[in-house]
């Protein structure tokens, strides 16, 4: 059975190096990336072995910073060496940090770093090698843009933080790190703004991501889900793969945590109203982002209700229709073998499959697909009467509509299953009690101890103007509730 | 806000749409749309109902003539539904036609029927004719005679007053209408 990086946390380094190397050897017996290579510091003939994982490191930094400094060394007679001198006067590297005990060294050695180990001393030198490769600055997919920056995460944590502190020059930004997963021991870091960030709220995150008691930590979302708590239909944490959004919402006062490993950074914490804006709103004129806006909450009605409002319709309240609307529907309903509730859950599971599809499927299928989708599923199908028309238009619509909001498009799956359901049994009353239901859950929900409608509490235009419309940058004086100091500009202006 | 006790609210307004929901499911293609209604009376009351179907053959909406008797207007309509391949749905009813021939009480109880019935929109125009099957033979530009009896009284600026809520009181405002070599016409009163 293996055993993680806390079990080293009371085994000390001898002093002795052929012992320590043994030591070593033998916690990682079966790693085959383990390299240990030993030489001499100098002309004083004291023993030294730099301790790597082959991949990790970049070789380059170890023969040119380390062991060329060392062997070629021109120590003077009087010179003691030990690790604090070792890294004072021989090693070029820019980053030596000491270790004391075996499970730091292991957890530097197994992030890049490489461990020296210097005869008679019980404190190694960890020394930054890293040398892992990283897949390249790019915009994300899930994230797309037309104006604005287009650089996006990676998986390498520091990365992302270099990415960050570009952004924030300032000395506030706060960066903590904890490390989490017994076996995976995965780099994550807590970033926030000091001045703007509630204090109350770093705190309770902080000790909520220590009482984490995992495994392994492979992504962010292992993270969110642990520290979460309720988090079914609408999520409560925000995620993106943007480094300007993640700026952007620590400058209102939110906390990002970043994972190695992971391109995601969560963002906490996370209101309703965010799902409705894109970075974007921000990079064009006020009144194109406001329209944007405006657009996107009305998609996410229709896309929620379209499908119960036309079953409710069809099924049970066929007056409501003007006429000449019944007529085309009869029309077009007439000969089909199933009932519009049936339909629409077909069309909207058929839809669900289709897009599960296009995202999984290589991209040389994806054309195919889209004419199976099209033509096949929908023409088809109509020119058989197996569903009609009518049906297939309003469910290609609602899915145009949740297409719009990719952050709830799983929420919006399962608000039209419900409200649908409820419309195919009990007509408009039943859609109306859906959307009673679903907003009186919206309304429930909370993200960290903040109301999840919190900037819907207040009806003024302070408090809208950054979430039905995206106001002028000159209206934007003041920060969501969330933050400590809540003026963004013109400090003399009171609330 | 947050809500306290929102799971209690849930339930609560769960169990008040089980017991109050609606629960006439009926497809649209499972009801035949009635243009027109027309109620007379002899030895009981007759109902005629112009329904809009589509003809398979030349694809495309054409309507129909059905008739029912019954004692009462209510019998006479659920005669009519029986007798008709699908279920008569009266929202989508443009006009009703009433025999002049009848006796005023039956012809309030007719229209007393009309108003009690839910389907039937109280602003639907109630209009006279002699032989009001008849009027449903008339050639039709709008597919159903009730629409070309809405736009006739739209024109002569009498369809607020022929609104069945107005007329189910006391019978008046009801405007005359009569086949005349298959076309629809209005008979002014003072003629």
């Amino acid at each position: 059975m293996g055993k993680n990086i806390s079990y080293y946390k009371n085994t000390f380094l001898s002093g002795k190096i052929n012992r320590d190397v043994d030591t070593i050897k033998e916690i990682l017996k079966f790693d085959a990336m383990l390299r240990i290579r030993k030489t001499f510091i100098g002309k004083t003939g004291v023993a030294c072995a730099a301790i790597f994982i082959d991949g990790m490191v970049s070789s380059d930094l170890i023969s040119d910073h380390i062991l060329r400094a060392l062997v070629t060394a021109d120590t003077s007679d009087d010179f003691k060496a030990h690790a604090e001198s070792v890294a004072e006067n021989l090693l070029y590297s820019s980053e030596v940090k000491s270790a004391k005990t075996v499970a730091e060294m292991l957890s530097a050695v197994f992030y890049g770093d490489t461990v020296l180990l210097v005869d008679g001393d019980t404190t190694a030198l960890v020394i930054n090698t890293k040398g892992w490769r990283f897949r390249s600055i790019e915009e994300p997919p899930n994230e797309r843009i037309l104006t604005g920056p287009r650089e996006g995460f990676d998986e390498a944590a520091l990365l992302n933080l270099a990415q960050i502190r570009r952004r924030l020059q300032t000395p506030d930004l706060c960066i903590c790190p904890i490390n989490l997963g017994l076996r995976t021991d995965t780099k994550v870091f807590v970033c926030y703004l000091g001045s703007l960030a509630d204090n109350e709220l770093v705190k309770a995150v902080k000790e909520k991501i220590n009482a984490v008691n995992i495994d392994g930590v492979l992504d962010i979302n292992y993270i969110a889900e642990e520290i979460c708590g309720k988090d079914f239909l609408f999520k409560t944490t925000g995620k993106t793969e943007r480094p300007d959004i993640a700026v952007a919402r620590m400058l209102e006062g939110r906390i990002v945590i970043i994972a190695d490993g992971s391109p995601v950074v969560l963002t906490l914490p996370y209101l309703f109203s965010e799902n409705f804006q894109s970075n974007e709103d921000y990079y064009q004129n006020w009144i194109l982002g406001s329209a944007a806006r405006i657009i996107r909450f009305i998609s996410f009605a229709a896309s929620c209700f379209a499908p119960a409002i036309y079953i409710s319709l069809v099924s049970f309240h066929a007056g409501f229709l003007p006429t000449f609307s019944a007529l085309s529907v009869l029309k077009l309903r007439t000969g089909v073998p199933i009932s519009s509730l049936l339909e629409c859950i077909i069309l909207i599971l058929v839809l669900e499959l289709l897009k599960e599809a296009c995202l999984r499927a290589p991209k040389d299928i994806g054309a195919a697909l889209s004419i199976i989708g099209g033509l096949v599923l929908g023409e088809a199908a109509v020119e058989t009467r197996i569903i009609s028309a009518s049906a297939l238009i309003v469910v290609a619509l609602s899915g145009l509509c949740s297409a719009m909001l990719p952050r709830l498009r799983l929420s919006i799956l399962f608000i039209n299953f419900f409200t649908s359901i409820l419309a195919g049994f009990f007509g408009l009353i039943g859609t109306f009690t859906g959307i009673c239901v679903t907003a009186i859950y919206i309304l429930g929900l909370e993200s960290f101890g903040y109301d999840y409608t919190l900037s819907l509490n207040k009806l003024s235009y302070q408090n809208l103007k950054d979430v039905l419309i995206r106001a002028k940058w000159t209206d934007m004086i003041f920060r969501p509730d969330i933050t400590k100091d809540i003026k963004r500009q013109n400090n003399d202006i009171k609330r | 806000m947050i809500l306290k006790g929102k799971s209690v609210i849930i339930y609560i307004v769960v169990i008040m749409l089980l017991l109050c929901g609606c629960t006439a499911n009926r497809e649209l293609d499972e009801q035949s749309i009635v243009g027109t209604v027309c109620f007379s009376y002899e030895d009981g009351f007759i109902v005629t109902a112009e329904v809009l179907t589509e003809d398979a053959t030349e694809n495309k909406l054409v309507t129909k003539t059905h008739s029912a008797k019954g004692k009462t207007p209510e019998k006479a309509v659920m005669n009519l539904s029986n007798n008709m391949p699908k279920r008569a749905m009266f929202d989508h009813c443009a006009a009703i036609v009433l025999s002049d021939k009848m006796s005023k009480e039956k012809q309030i109880e007719a229209l007393r029927y009309c108003v009690k019935n839910p389907t039937i929109n109280l602003g639907t125009p109630v209009v006279y004719c002699s032989e009001p099957q008849s009027l449903l033979k008339c050639k039709s530009e709008n597919i159903a005679v009730g629409y070309d009896i809405i736009i006739q009284l739209k024109v002569l600026s009498l369809e607020r007053q022929s609104r069945l809520y107005k007329t189910a009181q006391n019978l008046r405002g009801i405007e005359h209408f009569e086949n005349k070599n298959g076309e629809l016409t209005h008979i002014d009163k003072k003629s």
